[in-house]
This record gives structure tokens, C-alpha cells and sequence, in this order.
């Protein structure tokens, strides 16, 4: 069938199309070319007043995976109807997720923390999240596997093998590393760790965990680059830590997420500062690094990390007061703690700051992007929140009028009069996740791209105008309409592939025979096990190998 | 001889899945990473089984059509069983949100313990693997490990640690009325030491632990019926582990409050990690425990005991009692839902029944429906989750043409209602 939108504002930054009016045509799930004068559209629909922008895409939002179950259990629905006026998150269920992101004209969203060995299990939750087509990056840099390479001081061959093979063993697309070594580290009791310390039983330091890794990802072609959680999240002068670890990949492609949790000084009566600026002109000054938010919000949310590390020393300040930290098979760990960010603490209204100021002093909307590091900062679904917050310098001041007075002191928002354009916000939640993840086809309205299309009407202000999608398009088909769900579809899991030495597998039997609860034979994602049950389907995508 | 290498077996939380299988006819030899569960597991084999309609045989079309006439009268049916893989769990979901039914796992508050417990207080938490690589300090409560995992010693606490913890041998301290293994003395790798006392009297015994612990006095009457001595000697060697672990089975205290010793042995933990490293590990989970209590949630945000009106999920973990509610006439239909259900048979309840089960269930009375459904891991692949919560196992279909797995028939019941088959939970 072909569809014509006939005459939106359309805001597509691949091809540098900022609101012009244009009509976008689409059939049997893709954008095409608009066709020669006389041919007839199947449909038609007028969306001219309207905006339209590809679907949006969230490259770091945790919805997948054992943790995010544990705080489902930590913090049930009945508990969050009463903590929240709606209930929209923190933690909502896989169907939740779908339908939220799909009224947001949301189509994609990326679990960012998949530990390789519950791959599986996490990639049937992502499977039943309807709409979106979703993804997940494995976990490295914790393992003991790695972290025996590493400190035997094995060539970066085998690394690659051994990433290349995960990457297929887990369909994830792409890497990602959490307090490099850290969770490790914790796991022998050590409580903290930077990024020259060493670990201490294989003697690896963060910094040579980062290299290894970014050269490995870089070197496999891997287009998303390594997703870094740096040491010592959380902390007043972290941003030190931070400076240090976009540096220590030597001018390789590294992506640093959440910054805003990382971007702390220690300046003040009360030792707690914001480290924006730094990090900005940093990565101003550097475009091999990009970055994400991790906004905090004001409310009841659960933070969920794999950085056992940090969450085990951040417990006593969550809300309520019921927390869990693992250790996971060898592999990484997680923790959950559930946490309420008030406006009237001083931490807590400068960590809103520091990621506003971050939003605005990063020049290149190509490489930050926007995100609350759901549901750790806040949840998803304040995205249209924030938008406003970025687009409306007034309504960002009023806001910040409200907040802890100090806090309002010790930040340089007010002084800050960028606002966002609708051409930047379209970068920040569709076009620039897309190209980070290597994602051609997403992300963009070019003929050939998939028809994820949102359409949005403008309202009296731009978090009216984002809560609820006019239209939204996933594949072609109609499932949003105005911020409703009108029908249920499936999306793709979008991974990886590479290949590899088959040595590699020789190695990791032994391993697995000696250390781990499970056979290398039975590690591996099966293709039916995300198929199976006829929801989505699996798509793979192919490297860029350097070498 | 065709055998089968490194096979995943269905049967209990551990999850093995190193067994060597050899075929015979259409069932299986263990000959290789046995334990009793799994040698008689994989020896199930079924003839040809029929459908059943008030215990006339029918074709699956028409039991169907019955088992849709049975559940569609039904008010108030309640779904237990649930020992299936993640396929079925979410068919039994979608059925169950069709017909605004109640849905209960055979293992019920038991296997709910856990859950309850971080619902009130949260913890600290370990996996096998890591507890194989690490622990040089366990403590098991209320289990020798052996009865609720038959391979839990030789998989976890006889397997050498990682080069890095030593190889002194494990410490293992068995809290409860469990006895230790019979070759206890001459174990190598484990040093065992017993700490008797009674399943009620567990609650106590953790508490003068966590009293010794503290460092805090304990009224020696209170002691009575506990095994201070050995008590002691497990308090002293806490501070001296590099990394230790409770573990735990299934229902703690049967019948009893499970949930709120788990909460005492939560707590403990979580404050042991102040100075030192420590985690907790239940290894129950078997018959679809853990599958069902992942799986759920994901779906729902609960893992059990919820009920479904007008398509939200109520959550009522201490009323929604599927053997009580049965009892009582509290519901006025029962399906089960098997597959894994190993040694439990389905209850033989006074209301209309819906059985999905292998045909070599024994059932206590004939149900109104019975359609024979096959085995995860033997007659049909799917996922199962370990007790761990963390990892799941391939589950592979060994042979063909055995029943089919139970989501496609609750797929099919769900049809003949008008639902979608999917679970908008």
C-alpha cells in the first residue's frame, strides 16, 4: 500500500531538511522516492500545520534484563500509584514500555546493560515490548575472562575474538563497560576505584580496561562506539575521574554515558559543585567523544545500574528504604535502589542543573543526546518535560526559580540563553542515536529508511506538543493516533554480527568448564529464542572492520 | 547409539545443563551428569496419547471446544500449576487476562518467600557461579542443598574455587533439621559442620546468629532449643571469610511465614557488606518457579498470586491461595498447567477442571478437560529460568512427534474466547 503524508513540516537532519513542507511517501514499510506526477497515493493523509520527524530513538534506557524485574518487584504498581499521578514508570512493564514510548512517537529504544549471560532472558523481556524495535549492548570489562586476558597481557587479537564473539553469542549491537573493573573489584571488597588504580587481584586498571575494549570495538568495526559508564559515579568530584577516562581511549571513538552523574565538583560550602563546563569544553575540544545525558527529574524513581560498586555506597540515601545489590556469575553484578530526587535538596536540584548545563554547553547536537538514563534519573516518559526545558529559556528559568536556593546560586543555568530548535531536537532524539548506533535506515526520511514517522500538532507549549503523537508509523503501519494506541505491532531486534578466530571458542570451553555454571555450548542466543513466539524479528548488521 | 552431549535439563532450579543422554526408544538414558530427578525425567515416554472429555477419549478440536465451553461459564477461575517455559507463561498470562482469572504457582507463598521479602527489605544476592568461584564460608538454611538440588554439592560447594580464593577447603554449615551427606567426614573438598534444630525453630537460631554477629547478649533461655555452641563457632568464623553466602531452598517454614526469615537473613546480609562480601541464593525455583516469577513480572510488574479484572493485574500474594481457594469453593474452576510439574499432581477440586499435563500425570479424579501437553526440554524447545534468576537454558525438543507444548493449547482456548493471543498486561 502507498501512503502519502501530505505536506508536514518535516524535520529530517540526515538530509538537512528543517521544517520544510514536504510530503513523505512510504509503502510496504519504507519511505520511498516520491513517485512521477498522476501516480495516487492508496492514502492519503493531510498532516500540513503538523510536524513530522522520523520515530524517536532512545540509545540508553533500561528496559531489559533481571535487573530491571528487580525493580518491578522493589517498587510494584500498586506502590507506584501512589507515589506517581499517573501510572506512567518508573519501572513499567514490557507492554507499559511499548505503549509509552509509542505515544511519544518513540519506535526504537536500546538496553544498555545486557549482561552476556542473561542475554537470553533479556531479550524475551525486550521481545514482548510491542512497537519498538530495541537492541542491547553486553557487557564487558568485569569478567573475569577479560580480566585474566588482560592481566596475562594477551595481544589485542584474541580481545577482538573474544568481543566479536559475545557480540554473537548475545545478538547485541554494541559494547558497553561499567566502572571498568570496578564491579569486579567490589567483588574482593575493594569499595572504590579511579582510573589508574589497580585491580586487586588481576592488577588491571580502568584506563588499560578502556583502551583494550575501544580498540577492540573500533578495530571490529563496531560503527556504535564503546558505552562507557566511567569510575566513580555519583561522587562530588567525579569530574576529574570523567576528564581522565574521555582521555584515556587516545583519541578513540568512546561514547560516555549518563555524564550528568559524572560531571560533579567539589567547589562550595557544601563540597558539591557542578563540573559541566569542564566537561563540555572537553568534549567540545574532542569529536571522537559523545555523550549522553542521564537528565534527573524531580520524583519517585528506582535507579538501576550494574555498578555494584557505586550503588552498594549510594544505599543509604535511597527511598523507600528497600535496596538490593547482586553479584552475577562472574560476569558483572547489579544494583537496585530505589530513589525520590527532591527539588528542595541541594544536591538533587544542582544534579538538575548539571545536566541542563550539559545540554546546553555541548555545541554539536551530533554528539550528545537526550536521555534520563531511564529510569535512573527519571523515567522515559518526561521526555516531553525536558524537551520544554531545552526549548523554552523562560519556562527553564521559572523552573529553576523554584528549586533549593543555593543550588539556584551554585548554577550557571540562568546565565545560559541557548534554546533548542526543533532541528535539535530532532538530532538529539532521533538523527544522532542513529548514527551513533550505525543505524542508516533509522532515525531519518530519506527513501530506503524504515516509515518509523512521528507527526506531532503543535500546541501552546512543546511538552504539550511531544506527550502525545498525532500519528505515529511503525514500519509503515498506523499504531498511534493522537497519543492513542490503535494497534499492536512488533519490532526488530537490531544486532551486530562479526566474525572471529574459532580458536576463541577452544579458549572459552576450558574457561567455562572450569569457572562458570553453564556450558559454552548452551551460552549462546538462539535465533528462535527471540523469534519463537512470533514476535519480531531479528535483524543483523554487518561490520565495519578496520583491519 | 545416538547420544546427546551437553543436554539442559528442566527438572530443578540448578538448571545442568552438562548431561550425556542416550536414546532409547523414545525415551532417555542419563549416562552422564545424572542425578534421580533427571534419570527419571528423561525416562519419561508416552504411547499416543488422546484428548479427553469427562474421560471419553476426543480429538484435540473438540476438547478444546469443551475446555472453551468450561472456562467461558466460569467467573472465577484460577490457573495453577504454571510449571511451564517462558512460551507458556506467556499464553497462560494472555488466557488468564481473557477470562479475568487467578493465577497461583504450585509452589505458591513458597516460592513467593523471596519475592516478599525484598518487597519488605530487599538484600544482597549471589549466583551459583559465584558462589562456586568465590565462597569460602556457606551457610545453608533449612537445606542441605541436596534435597531441593540433587547436584548443588558437586556443581557448587566440591568444585574447586577460582584460583584467586584459595583452596582451603569450603566451610559449610547446614542450619536445620537436614542431616549431612553420608561421606560428611571424608569430603576433601567441604568441611562440614551441622547445626541442628527444627524448621520452626529456624526463625531463632538465624536471630542468636544475628545477636552473635552484633556482638549483642542473648537471654540463654532463649537458646534452649538452639545449637548455640555451633552457633558460636559459625559467628566467629564470619569475620574471617573472604566472601561468604547463605543459601536457601524452598518453603522455609511450611505453612509458616517463609517472608519474614528471609527478611532477617536479607537484612543480615545487607549489613555483613559494610565490612566484608557477602550474598544471598535461593535454589529452589524448580517446576517453573523461576520462569514464572521472570516472566510475570515482566509482564504484569508482579511475579505471582495475581488475579486479572478488566485487564489489570491485582496483586494479593497472601489471600490468592490456589489449594485453599479450591478447598473453600473460592474459585469455581481450575486449569493446570503442567509440563514441569515433576512429582506434584494437579488438585482433585469439586469445580470444573481444565488439566494440561503430560499423560503420565496421575491425576486424582478425572478432569472435564484433559488435553495432554508435552515436556519442555524433552518434547518441545523454550526457555527455562535457573533458581538464580540470572541464567536461562536452552530448552531443546530431544524427540518428535510427543504432545504439544501447553502455549499452543492455552493459545488455541484463548482463541475460542475472542482474545488476541498475546498479553497486553
Amino acid at each position: 500500500m502507498l501512503t502519502l503524508l501530505k505536506a508536514g513540516r518535516v524535520y529530517d537532519p540526515v538530509q538537512g531538511i528543517d521544517g520544510e513542507v514536504r510530503d513523505i511517501w512510504f509503502r510496504d514499510g519504507r519511505i520511498v522516492a516520491e513517485p512521477g506526477s498522476g501516480t495516487v497515493a492508496d492514502e492519503t493523509v493531510d498532516v500540513s500545520g503538523s510536524i513530522v520527524m522520523a520515530g524517536g530513538i532512545d540509545l540508553h534506557s533500561h528496559v531489559g534484563g533481571g535487573k530491571v524485574n528487580i525493580a518491578r518487584t522493589l517498587l510494584p504498581p500498586a506502590l507506584r500509584a501512589e507515589v506517581e499521578e499517573r501510572l506512567r514508570g518508573p519501572v513499567p512493564t514490557a507492554w507499559e514500555t511499548g505503549y509509552e514510548y509509542a505515544r511519544m512517537g518513540y519506535t526504537a529504544c536500546f538496553e544498555p546493560a545486557l549482561l552476556p549471560v542473561n542475554a537470553r532472558l533479556a531479550h524475551q523481556e525486550m521481545a514482548d515490548i510491542p512497537m519498538m524495535d530495541k537492541g542491547g549492548y553486553a557487557m564487558l570489562g568485569n569478567d573475569d575472562y577479560l580480566l585474566g586476558l588482560l592481566a596475562a597481557g594477551t595481544d589485542q587479537a584474541r580481545v577482538n575474538d573474544y568481543v566479536a564473539w559475545m557480540l554473537r553469542a548475545t545478538r547485541c549491537l554494541a559494547i558497553k563497560v561499567v566502572n571498568p573493573g570496578g564491579i569486579s573489584a567490589f567483588k574482593f571488597n575493594q569499595r572504590r576505584m579511579d582510573v589508574d588504580e589497580s585491580h586487586p587481584h588481576y592488577g588491571v586498571t580502568p584506563r588499560q580496561i578502556l583502551v583494550a575494549l575501544s580498540r577492540a570495538v573500533h578495530e571490529l568495526g563496531v560503527p556504535k562506539p564503546l558505552h562507557v559508564h566511567a569510575s566513580n559515579l555519583g561522587v562530588p568530584g567525579n569530574m576529574n575521574t570523567t576528564l581522565e577516562t574521555m582521555a584515556a581511549v587516545e583519541g578513540l571513538p568512546v561514547h560516555i554515558t549518563h555524564i550528568q552523574f559524572h560531571s560533579y565538583g567539589t567547589e562550595g560550602d557544601r563540597g558539591f559543585s557542578s563540573g559541566a563546563a569542564p566537561i563540555a569544553e572537553f568534549v567540545n575540544a574532542n569529536s571522537n567523544v559523545s555523550v549522553d545525558v542521564g537528565q534527573v527529574m524531580f520524583g519517585q524513581t528506582c535507579t538501576i545500574s550494574a555498578d555494584t560498586m557505586m550503588q552498594y555506597l549510594g544505599h543509604p540515601y535511597g527511598s523507600p528504604k528497600r535496596w538490593l545489590c547482586a553479584d552475577l556469575e562472574c560476569e558483572a553484578g547489579c544494583g537496585v535502589v530505589p530513589f525520590k530526587y527532591r527539588d528542595q535538596s541541594f544536591v538533587n536540584a544542582l544534579q538538575w542543573s548539571v545536566g541542563l548545563e550539559l545540554f546546553l554547553g555541548v555545541n554539536d547536537p551530533w554528539r550528545i543526546v537526550l536521555t534520563t538514563d531511564h529510569p535512573n534519573g527519571a523515567s522515559f516518559t518526561s521526555y516531553p518535560h525536558l524537551i520544554r526545558l531545552l526549548m523554552d529559556r523562560s519556562f527553564r528559568n521559572e523552573r529553576l526559580d523554584t528549586l533549593h536556593p543555593e543550588a539556584r546560586a551554585a548554577s550557571h543555568l540562568a546565565s545560559m540563553n541557548r534554546e533548542y530548535s526543533l532541528y535539535e531536537i530532532a538530532i538529539v532524539t532521533r538523527a544522532g542515536p542513529a548514527r551513533l548506533l550505525g543505524l542508516e535506515d533509522r532515525g531519518n526520511l530519506a527513501p530506503g529508511a524504515a516509515a518509523d514517522i512521528a507527526v506531532y500538532t503543535p500546541r501552546e507549549d512543546w511538552e504539550l506538543t511531544f506527550r502525545d503523537a498525532t500519528l505515529m508509523f511503525k514500519d509503515g503501519r498506523l499504531v498511534v493516533r493522537d497519543g492513542q494506541v490503535v494497534d499492536l505491532t512488533w519490532g526488530s531486534t537490531h544486532w551486530r554480527q562479526t566474525d572471529y578466530d574459532a580458536g576463541i571458542e577452544r579458549l572459552l570451553d576450558d574457561h567455562f568448564q572450569r569457572h562458570y555454571s553453564m556450558n559454552v555450548a548452551n551460552y549462546p542466543v538462539r535465533d528462535e529464542d527471540i523469534e519463537g513466539d512470533g514476535r519480531g524479528r531479528l535483524v543483523a548488521h554487518a561490520c565495519r572492520r578496520q583491519n | 547409539m545416538s547420544s546427546l552431549q551437553n543436554v539442559p535439563c528442566p527438572f530443578c532450579g540448578l538448571g545442568c545443563d552438562d548431561l550425556m543422554l542416550h536414546a532409547r526408544g523414545a525415551a532417555f538414558t542419563v549416562v552422564s551428569g545424572a542425578c534421580p530427578r533427571s534419570l527419571a525425567g528423561f525416562a519419561r515416554a508416552f504411547d499416543k496419547p488422546d484428548a479427553r472429555v469427562r474421560g471419553q477419549p476426543a480429538s484435540t478440536a473438540s476438547a478444546l471446544a469443551e475446555a472453551v465451553t468450561v472456562l467461558g461459564g466460569a467467573r472465577q477461575p484460577i490457573f495453577t500449576g504454571l510449571a511451564t517455559d517462558v512460551a507458556g507463561v506467556r499464553s497462560v498470562l494472555a488466557l488468564a487476562r481473557q477470562c479475568d482469572g487467578m493465577l497461583d504457582h504450585l509452589h505458591g507463598a513458597g516460592g513467593l518467600q523471596g519475592v516478599l521479602a525484598l518487597q519488605s527489605s530487599g538484600g544482597m544476592t549471589t549466583t551459583l557461579a559465584e558462589v562456586r568461584n568465590r565462597a569460602d564460608l556457606v551457610i545453608l538454611v533449612g537445606s542441605s542443598g541436596e534435597d531441593v538440588a540433587p547436584r548443588f554439592r558437586e556443581r557448587v560447594l566440591s568444585h574447586p574455587r577460582h584460583e584467586h580464593a584459595g583452596t582451603s577447603p569450603r566451610r559449610v554449615f547446614v542450619l536445620g533439621p537436614q542431616g549431612l551427606p553420608a561421606d560428611a567426614d571424608s569430603d576433601p573438598a567441604v568441611e562440614w559442620r551441622h547445626l541442628a534444630c527444627t524448621a520452626a525453630d529456624l526463625p531463632y537460631a538465624v536471630g542468636a546468629l544475628r545477636c552473635l554477629v552484633d556482638g549483642r547478649s542473648l537471654d540463654p533461655r532463649a537458646g534452649e532449643n538452639l545449637p548455640m555452641d555451633g552457633l558460636g563457632a559459625l559467628a566467629a568464623r564470619i569475620p574471617e571469610a573472604s566472601y561468604g553466602a547463605i543459601v536457601w531452598g524452598g518453603e522455609l517454614i511450611p505453612g509458616g511465614h517463609g517472608d519474614l526469615l528471609l527478611e532477617a537473613i536479607q537484612t543480615l546480609l545487607q549489613d555483613l557488606n559494610a565490612e566484608s562480601r557477602w550474598g544471598g541464593l535461593a535454589i529452589g525455583g524448580g517446576e517453573g518457579g523461576a520462569t514464572m516469577e521472570e516472566a510475570c513480572t515482566w509482564n504484569t510488574g508482579y511475579a505471582g498470586r495475581i488475579r486479572f479484572r478488566s485487564g489489570e493485574a491485582i496483586y494479593e500474594p497472601r489471600l490468592l491461595d490456589a489449594a485453599r481457594m479450591l478447598e473453600r469453593g473460592e474459585a469455581d474452576c481450575m486449569v493446570w498447567v503442567g509440563g514441569l510439574e515433576g512429582d506434584h499432581s494437579p488438585p482433585a477440586p469439586d469445580v470444573p477442571s481444565i488439566v494440561l499435563a503430560p499423560p503420565d500425570v496421575p491425576l486424582g479424579r478425572e478432569p472435564e478437560v484433559y488435553l495432554p501437553v508435552g515436556i519442555p526440554g524433552i518434547d518441545h524447545s523454550g526457555t527455562g529460568v535457573r533458581c538464580d534468576h540470572v541464567v536461562s537454558l536452552p530448552l531443546r525438543q530431544l524427540r518428535k512427534d510427543g504432545p504439544p507444548p501447553a502455549s499452543q493449547m492455552l493459545d488455541r482456548i484463548n482463541e475460542g474466547l475472542g482474545g488476541r493471543g498475546v498479553s497486553a498486561c
